[in-house]
């Protein structure tokens, strides 16, 4: 009898598509998977499209927050994942499309997220008990 | 030269783009453009409405605490500048909102009449 390999399972799955300069969909996402955290549930964020961009290591731990105002800091996306990756203490994963990474040419990601395939969105799907699937690239 | 800007869209990236909204753009650029008007339209007249309570702040686990623009300020900035502000009365009307919490300064119009008058304007742009 072949062996079987026991799969993390998680509260929730937030699938982003919308581009995070467009609108505020991502803001919500993130405050969405803070709110299921709060409540000391696990979610697992999927990044697609422009999302891709937001955890490369080149966008360092801080950017410029006001144009007109450059004494103002705010954290970079990718240091903004990745604080609330560790201070989740495992329970917030975030996934990185490969393909839509590739093709935006999104360069070396922080090591705290993972990059998956495409071709693996249904498992995903399938290893939480429910999916926010939140569209518009 | 004068430019009419107009802006549709309102709440663009608040953690994506925070440093640069069309209202910072508009402030950034009359400098280097010369005379711009403004007008906003659709869930951008929010930015010239009157607030009930202080800016948001994004509070996320293992961060500081994340400063959201304020398009207010921004609208209130360009009309101590002598910016005209206009704001779209159907856009008000459809969010539900009155002209008397308008910011001091920002005029209330039709801006589909509004639109009658690009001809005297040498650039309309939609930001």
């Amino acid at each position: 009898m072949a062996a079987t390999v026991a799969r993390r399972h998680w509260d929730l799955l937030i699938v982003l598509t919308a581009p995070p300069h467009v609108n505020d969909a991502l803001t919500t996402a993130l405050r969405l998977a803070q709110a299921v955290l709060d409540q000391g549930r696990t979610v697992r964020i999927w990044a697609c499209g422009y999302n891709t961009m937001l955890t490369q290591e080149s966008l360092g731990d801080r950017k410029p927050a006001h144009l007109l105002d450059p004494r103002v800091v705010a954290p970079s996306a990718a240091a903004v994942i990745r604080g609330m990756i560790d201070a989740s203490e495992k329970r917030l994963a975030w996934i990185v499309c490969t393909a839509c990474s590739a093709e935006r040419g999104a360069g070396r990601h922080i090591p705290e997220v993972r990059l998956r395939s495409d071709a693996r969105l249904a498992a995903t799907v399938a290893a939480a008990d429910r999916t926010v699937y939140i569209g518009g690239a | 030269m004068t430019y009419l800007a107009v802006i549709d869209r309102g709440y663009r990236g608040t953690l994506e783009a925070q440093f640069f909204d069309a209202l910072y753009g508009v402030l950034a650029f009359r400098g280097q453009l010369g005379t711009i008007d403004l007008v906003l339209r659709g869930t951008a007249v929010t930015a010239a409405v009157t607030a009930e309570s202080a800016p948001p702040r994004l509070k996320l686990a293992g961060l500081p605490e994340i400063t959201a623009p304020d398009p207010r300020a921004s609208v209130a900035t360009l009309v101590e500048e002598g910016v005209a502000v206009y704001v779209d009365r159907h856009g008000l009307t459809a969010l539900g909102l009155d002209e008397d919490r308008l910011l001091p300064g920002v005029r209330c119009v039709d801006s589909t009449r509004l639109a009658l008058s690009w001809d005297t304007y040498q650039h309309v742009w939609f930001l």
